[in-house]
């Protein structure tokens, strides 16, 4: 799994630092004592998460020489490389672009299917969002390498865009979206479900019985409620399509670079680490900011009326 | 000539019959209540009148025009929901003007529409709040302000006042029937609180397992049930067994050890019957006028009244006397029981197409919350 | 009119079409008999699956992967618990930053993290060791464990806790004959979870493995960009049949949906 999962958007902690109140909650004990009990599980994530973000960080600032390697001292250059680079730069405007493609598909595509699963009645309801949300839980080899054989030569979509003229998607940013909308799917399902699940059934036949139209419930009155949960999973989708790396590899081929592929590549072919580490950390902070953005950007307009 | 119709009125889910043979007809500004117990198909009723839910058999009219399968948005009726279904989203004022923007109407006047129904509630000073800013009894007024806002041809309210607590609850019930009076708007309540339906109704219809079993004024419901059912369901009666021993205009009927004499009409003899007395038609009386004299067994205070559980010779009885400054009886000492000549009624025993719920049919009396 | 219509329900049915495409047309070229990848017109053959079990690379890192999941989800889990009982009982300073401490995997992508434990790696010459694979899956898979296990603490009535107290038990004995019993769903769904996700997880396993740790879904992926032959297919077959039975598991355990959606 590439990154966060259901967490961010349930009721439960996730993204957010604080976990959500018990219903009757109980009085918490003082004591120091009880970190005790955290402290093994605090010195492994210090040692693998803290210390190497940090040389990570400091790493961006090393020099490098294609030929003799990582050298002593600090620079700047990695980052101006970075930042001035057309081929970067191209890179960069690419998973942009891609990621808000996908983005936007998951909520015209993500949204309604949440809505039209509020509407069934169970047993449908159990199982559909089961199948919706399953593939959650399968490896991201499998499932592109699942749209590979779809969309290439012999697979049922190659051979549709092949008689249309248009060759395979492999290899094309259109497949990579595909795989990506795919990968991405239940990430904005669950937030807009969890959201919907809030609604009082009864509010939209009042809506109903006060002249509306099933399409004017539907704006008026449906999806101003939800927006707090498309914007949650628009967030979170963008967020991890942005640093996606197995899709756009296996899908995108080696002319389609994203910035995860970039990264690969200066790590484990270029060897220039340095530069590796800056764009890492450059996505690291794109990244931080983003799943940030929820917390204040949403949960501030909306706390008044929707709490 | 009556304004909402409904004819012949029944509801099946496959084979599950919740509504049967429904007929009420309401006449332009009456308020009716719907009352029973959970289960008896007063909701299904209301539902059906509004539109969520398909007569299976049956027509409704409104007004003349036959709106059994119209549309729940054409219909154009006033409803509040017993969750209130306020637009969480939407401030008061936008809950409010909800209906008229539906109905196109011109910006001003809807304006003056809003602030006027949020005045006749009492909200016109939140208008800008958010419903979950509001308390519960705020809330059900914005609720009511939506819904007559409209001017409904109809009001129709779902248990509208079982969320809020006892106090509130009793204050809104007068208010409620204010308003509509004020108003004239036909309205018809669902409830199970027989106090309720009681105090604001012109009239009550008591449901019992989809079926209308009575349909009068509230002190006819009261003083004159047709049934069993509704008069343990509606206020608390002493329900007791016994068995006619001479019939006549004046009959005789043998009740436990006791023999008491009530109005005969069309009593058999020797037909089993019950006879029903409510605990505040017994009276306390002087020894040599007594019909009735026992022992107290128990004594509860009620604040407004006392309730004594009595041990007579025809069953324990339960006798409710108003709290009016003199001395109350004490537990072991003999009382002296009478009533008025028509304070007792005489219900069939076992009246098989009424008391489908029939309670324990033996000397006891039968409360309703 | 508050049900769906037709088109919701088209739609429906092209979206689930959509979301299971993939899993299926891998099933099926799973079986085929033919050496190139296309599917099966003329009948199943098993071929691919004997060839898969024949083949040395993929076995190691099939038995790789289940070790690594196997220990990275226990120690995990065992290290979680009283972590989870520190923070859903006890208040303390920097309660908060703990927390989303232990959550911080989440917002990190894995590329980050991948190549950032590489650099670690190298510089502390432990390139190359399991033990330090565990530890960082482990790390990866503790906001699942923490979720889980947290969730079934605050759930917990403490009342019950305090009536065994009051009936004698030592703080010992109602930690292990009344809490952990009652928790024992949290525990196994959120072992369960964090199992799954350290079985599939690539993207940082691509840069801290090494020839001999290459874990199952790094395998395919190399072998993915190398030759493509219906094997793939097979071994990717044989990983959707194990995670729908560890689907199945948690689904019986803990409620698969409470797991994806979270508890309402």
């Amino acid at each position: 799994m590439t990154a966060p999962s259901p967490l961010s958007s349930s009721s439960k902690p996730a993204a957010t630092p604080t976990p959500s109140p018990a219903p009757a909650k109980p009085p918490r004990r003082q004591g120091a004592p009880a970190l005790y009990g955290a402290l093994p599980l605090i010195l492994l994530f210090f040692t693998l998460i803290v210390t190497p973000l940090v040389l990570t960080f400091s790493l961006s600032f090393a020099e490098f020489d294609y030929n003799t390697g990582i050298q002593p001292g600090y620079t700047l250059a990695n980052y101006w490389t970075v930042f001035t680079d057309s081929y970067f730069i191209e890179i960069f405007w690419r998973t942009l672009w891609m990621s808000a493609v996908t983005t936007v598909l998951c909520v015209v595509i993500g949204a309604p299917q949440a809505y039209i699963l509020n509407r069934m009645r169970a047993p449908w309801r159990s199982i559909v969002l089961l199948i919706v949300l399953s593939p959650l839980l399968i490896s991201l080899v499998v499932r592109a390498f699942g749209w590979s054989l779809l969309l290439g030569p012999h697979g049922p979509i190659g051979a549709v865009t092949q008689a249309l003229g248009v060759g395979t998607l492999l290899y094309t940013p259109a497949g990579v979206i595909l795989g990506l909308v795919h990968v991405m799917l239940p990430f904005m399902v669950i937030p807009v479900w969890t959201s919907l699940q809030k609604l009082d059934p009864a509010v939209e036949h009042a809506a109903y019985s006060l002249s509306a139209s099933p399409w004017q419930t539907l704006t008026r009155v449906v999806l101003p409620q939800t927006m707090p949960g498309i914007l949650s999973g628009s967030l979170i989708v963008f967020g991890l399509t942005a640093s996606s790396f197995a899709v756009p590899a296996l899908l995108g081929g080696r002319r389609l670079k994203m910035v995860a592929t970039v990264v690969y590549d200066e790590f484990m072919n270029e060897l220039n680490w340095p530069l590796g580490a800056t764009i890492a950390i450059l996505l690291l902070v794109a990244n931080v900011i983003v799943m940030m953005g929820y917390n204040r950007i949403v949960e501030r307009s909306y706390r008044r009326s929707l709490g | 000539m009556s304004f909402l119709k409904l004819e012949k009125i029944s509801k099946f889910y496959g084979d599950l019959c919740v509504v049967a043979d429904f007929d009420l007809s309401v006449k332009q500004g009456e308020f009716v209540s719907l009352l029973g117990p959970s289960g008896c198909g007063k909701t299904t009723t209301l539902q059906m009148i509004a539109g969520f839910a398909e007569p299976t058999h049956g027509r409704i009219h409104l007004d003349g025009k036959d709106i059994t399968h119209a549309r729940p948005n054409a219909r154009g009726l006033g409803l509040v929901f017993q969750s209130y279904a306020l637009f969480p989203h939407m401030t008061v004022r936008d809950n409010v003007a909800f209906g008229l923007l539906m109905r196109k109407v011109p910006r001003a006047e809807r304006d003056t529409r809003v602030m006027e129904a949020l005045a006749m509630v009492k909200l016109d000073l939140h208008a800008n709040r958010y419903p979950r800013e509001l308390s519960g009894g705020q809330r059900q007024r914005v609720a009511l302000a939506r819904a007559l806002v409209i001017r409904p041809p109809v009001l129709l309210l779902d248990e509208p006042l079982s969320n809020l607590d006892a106090k509130l609850r009793e204050d809104m019930q007068y208010e409620l029937r204010n308003i509509q009076q004020q108003l004239g708007t036909t309205t018809i309540m669902v409830t199970h609180d027989q106090s309720e339906a009681l105090s604001i109704s012109d009239r009550v219809v008591v449901m019992e397992a989809g079926r209308a079993t009575q349909i009068a004024e509230p002190y006819r419901i009261y003083e004159h049930p047709e049934s069993q059912f509704i008069s343990t369901f509606v206020g608390k009666t002493n329900l007791l067994d016994g068995v006619v021993k001479q019939a006549g205009p004046q009959a005789t009927v043998q009740v436990g050890e006791a023999f008491l004499t009530v109005d005969g009409g069309t009593l058999i003899e020797d037909t089993a019957v019950q006879v029903s007395l409510r605990p505040e038609k017994l009276l306390p009386a002087s020894t040599g006028d007594a019909r009735l004299s026992g022992e107290v067994q128990s004594r509860f205070f009620l604040g407004s009244q006392w309730m004594y559980s009595v041990r007579t010779p025809a069953g324990d009885l339960t006798v409710i006397t108003p709290n009016d400054g003199r001395k109350p009886h004490e537990h072991g000492a003999r009382m002296d029981l009478t009533w008025a000549e028509d304070a007792a009624r005489v219900l069939p025993a076992s009246n098989a197409s009424n008391a489908l719920h029939a309670p324990n049919a033996s000397a006891q009396t039968a409360a309703v919350a | 009119m508050l049900k769906n219509g037709p088109i919701a329900l088209a739609f429906n049915a092209l979206v689930v079409t959509f979301v299971l495409a993939p899993l299926v047309i891998v099933c099926l070229v799973a079986f085929t008999p033919h050496t190139t990848l296309s599917l099966p017109t003329t009948s199943l053959s098993l071929r691919w699956f004997e060839a898969v079990f024949a083949h040395n690379a993929f076995m190691q890192s099939l038995r790789t992967s289940l070790l690594l999941a196997a220990l990275s989800a226990t120690i995990a889990v065992a290290l979680g618990i009283p972590a989870a009982i520190a923070i859903s009982r006890y208040r303390f300073p920097g309660r908060d930053a703990l927390n989303a401490l232990f959550l911080s995997p989440l917002m990190i992508p894995h590329l980050v993290l991948g190549v950032a434990l590489l650099r670690f790696f190298a510089l502390m010459g432990m390139q190359g060791s399991f033990t330090w694979l565990v530890a960082a899956h482990i790390v990866v898979i503790t906001p699942y464990v923490m979720r889980l296990v947290i969730g079934a603490l605050t759930g917990f009535d403490m009342a019950i806790e305090h009536a065994a107290q009051s009936l004698g038990a030592s703080r010992a004995t109602v930690f292990f004959k009344v809490t952990l019993p009652l928790i024992v769903p949290g525990v196994s769904g959120g072992w369960l979870l964090a199992f799954i996700n350290s079985f599939d997880e690539l993207t940082m396993s691509v840069f801290i493995t090494a020839p001999a740790t290459v874990t199952l879904p790094v395998r395919m992926y190399m072998y993915a960009t190398e030759s493509v032959d219906p094997m793939m297919a097979a071994v990717s077959a044989l990983v959707i049949a194990l995670t729908a039975i560890t689907m199945f598991a948690l689904d019986r355990i803990y409620g698969l949906d409470r797991v994806l959606v979270g508890s309402k």
